[in-house]
């Protein structure tokens, strides 16, 4: 079967970006390509309508950021299982390329939600309304939730390393 | 923008950098969704033979939906993709590893006293074939093994291990139980090693099966930048070569090629790739005595040629890969010769454009706010081409000894200097710094701001630091 006219060039023009995105946005790295494979799946199959739109890349980001979020509900539920042991969490490193490690590990640790709003906010540089378009919620909901994972990853981080970064 | 939010987005750009899509993941969306169609057809055809026959089993139509599974990448271990695993083995435990001077990561599978282990070394710049493998203590009892590879590889008397150069700076071993050695070469022919298409601001679509690549980074090549391919029998080789600046101004001045020897190219003869007019040509040496193959080359807009170079490759081969190359497909959004611009940018004015040939290399610039010596701007400049990087690119560049700075996450070259310029007729003093860096071979991007020293609305969006990092993050 041949692609959809443009679709193959689409990919190999924004498939890093939207990678990339899906990495950012996912409860685990592993699950990144796979999140991106099934939004272009979606993409293909509705890629005529798309053209006609003449911009599929808002859609695919909208798809990858809904997907990354129900699987990362699906296992929250899945979470409430209790264990007897507390989940592990390394200690927060104080050095500068350590910093950004920690960061990202704490990106991984806030609700699907916050980190959707994390991502298209301050990776992706949507402005508030986009990120609300692509969440489906207002922008009010947009600045309480980025508000909130600022909040949850300075203390994540802990005092210490807060000091470092700053407010 | 807080100090919280900068690191987060450095942090996030670093984290993804290495971050790239399999060349093929296009073909596997659009199989995988041809699949589904199939078996919704088949599930939907499967319902309605249930209604009469409801004795079937319910697990004869899940297995048939098992078909819809596509093949997925096992593993990737440094880069290399493992695929068609055998069923059973599980997930990998992925380890680090030390051979013969050798560093490189490992993935071993196991079922029962089975096991499978893929390792990966990345040796850097090291170029060689199966005899740079044996010196270095890998099988001294081996045999020549060369189905695949660049270098040639050795096989283990008991066909248990198997080791090869698979590019100049890539290695790859397969190892197995003496239990399951019947995987050893079925598993190493399906290592799957994605190459970037992408070569500067062109896409090479084909390549003949039996052409691998020889090194993963894009390298000088004659006049520009180019990848080399050599068939795995190494009987056969072929350069493509993009060719920037003044070198490429016209058919004529592409015709110059700088040989590394004493190489000329005879009996020219005007022929056509797709649209272009281009020169074909044999290469030769010692007065046409030995023979280097053959050479075709074609403009693809003034400033921008293409090459390739074929040694034992047959005429069907290098005609299919010249149709194959075609300008890579240009970011979504606005952009500066392949270079996407920051979303910050997108809602400023865009105040003029500018384009220039560098001996070899090109340049071009897109201004917002103000056309230079007019007011306050942003200027993003993106230079390409073979010599971008070197200290003839960066003397042509610079007007002020650059020095070593880091913006947004990258380390890069700056400049600082101030201006007056008259605006409304009043003199007014301009800071302008500009960032340089390389964000891969023959490839740099300058962003350029003049602020007003005497305005007091500076645009927080039009940061440098900023700017910087918002194009890095969107670099393919």
């Amino acid at each position: 079967m041949n692609p959809p006219e443009g679709f193959a060039e689409f990919v190999a023009a924004r498939g890093t970006s939207l990678l990339r995105t899906a990495y950012l946005a996912c409860d685990f790295p592993d699950e990144a390509e796979d999140v991106l494979q099934s939004a272009l799946e979606r993409a293909c199959r509705n890629w005529h309508r798309l053209r006609a739109d003449a911009a599929p890349e808002p859609y695919v980001r909208k798809i990858i950021i809904n997907l990354a979020i129900s699987r990362a509900r699906r296992r929250a539920i899945l979470r409430f299982i209790p264990t007897h042991s507390p989940p592990d969490r390394p200690a927060p490193a104080a050095s500068d390329v350590e910093l950004r490690q920690v960061l990202v590990d704490g990106l991984r640790t806030l609700p699907p939600r916050q980190r959707a709003v994390v991502v298209l906010r301050y990776w992706e540089d949507l402005t508030e309304s986009q990120t609300a378009q692509i969440l489906g919620c207002s922008v009010g909901t947009v600045k309480s939730q980025a508000s909130k994972a600022l909040v949850r990853l300075r203390a994540w981080l802990g005092e210490e390393v807060t000091g470092l970064v700053g407010s | 923008m807080s100090d919280l939010e900068s690191r987060l987005r450095h942090a996030m750009t670093e984290a993804t950098a290495e971050l790239r899509i399999a060349p093929d993941l296009a073909d596997r969306v659009v199989r995988r969704t041809c699949r589904r169609k199939t078996a919704r057809a088949k599930t939907a055809a499967a319902a309605a033979v249930a209604v009469v026959l409801a004795a079937v089993p319910a697990y004869h139509l899940i297995q048939e939906r098992r078909h819809v599974v596509s093949v997925t990448v096992a593993e990737n271990v440094d880069g290399v993709e493992v695929r068609d695993l055998p069923d059973g083995f599980g997930r990998a435990e992925t380890f680090e590893v030390t051979d013969h001077g050798l560093r490189g990561k490992a993935a071993r599978w196991s079922r029962g006293d089975r096991t499978i282990q893929v390792t990966v070394y990345r040796p850097g710049k090291l170029a060689g074939d199966y005899l740079e493998l044996q010196q270095r203590g890998f099988l001294r009892d081996g045999t020549l093994w060369l189905r695949r590879g660049s270098g040639g590889g050795l096989i283990s008397p008991r066909h248990d291990n198997l080791i090869w150069f698979e590019q100049d700076d890539l290695v790859v071993r397969v190892t197995t139980s003496t239990s399951a050695k019947k995987y050893l070469e079925p598993v190493a022919m399906s290592l799957h090693v994605p190459w970037d298409p992408v070569l500067d601001t062109m896409r090479v679509s084909y390549m003949p099966e039996r052409f691998r690549l020889v090194s993963s980074e894009p390298q000088g090549i004659l006049d520009g930048l180019g990848r080399w391919w050599r068939s795995t029998d190494r009987t056969a080789s072929m350069a493509v070569e993009v060719v920037r600046g003044d070198r490429a101004k016209n058919l004529s001045k592409l015709r110059w090629v700088s040989w590394p020897t004493a190489e000329e190219l005879i009996d020219v003869r005007t022929t056509a790739v797709g649209r272009s007019r281009a020169l074909e040509g044999r290469v030769a040496s010692k007065g046409g005595r030995i023979d280097k193959g053959r050479m075709l080359m074609w403009l693809v807009q003034p400033g921008l040629g293409v090459r390739i170079w074929a040694m034992g490759a047959t005429d069907d081969e290098v005609r299919r890969v010249a149709e194959g190359i075609e300008p890579a497909p240009p970011p979504a959004g606005p952009s500066v010769d392949g270079v996407e611009v920051p979303p910050a940018l997108q809602s400023v004015p865009e105040a003029a454009r500018d384009s220039a040939l560098g001996w070899n290399w090109t340049t071009a610039t897109t201004y917002w706010g103000h056309p230079p010596g007019k007011g306050w701007y942003v200027a993003v400049s993106v230079h390409r081409g073979g010599l971008v990087g070197t200290d003839l690119w960066r003397k042509d560049t610079f007007h002020t000894t650059p020095r070593t700075s880091t913006f947004g996450g990258v380390r890069g070259l700056m400049t600082a200097s101030t201006e007056t310029v008259r605006v409304g007729g009043r003199p007014r003093l301009m800071r302008i710094r500009s960032f340089a860096w390389e964000p891969r071979t023959g490839l740099a991007v300058v962003v350029t701001t003049a602020e007003d020293t005497m305005s007091s609305t500076a645009h927080p969006d039009l940061d440098l630091d900023r700017l910087v990092g918002s194009i890095r993050a969107r670099q393919p």
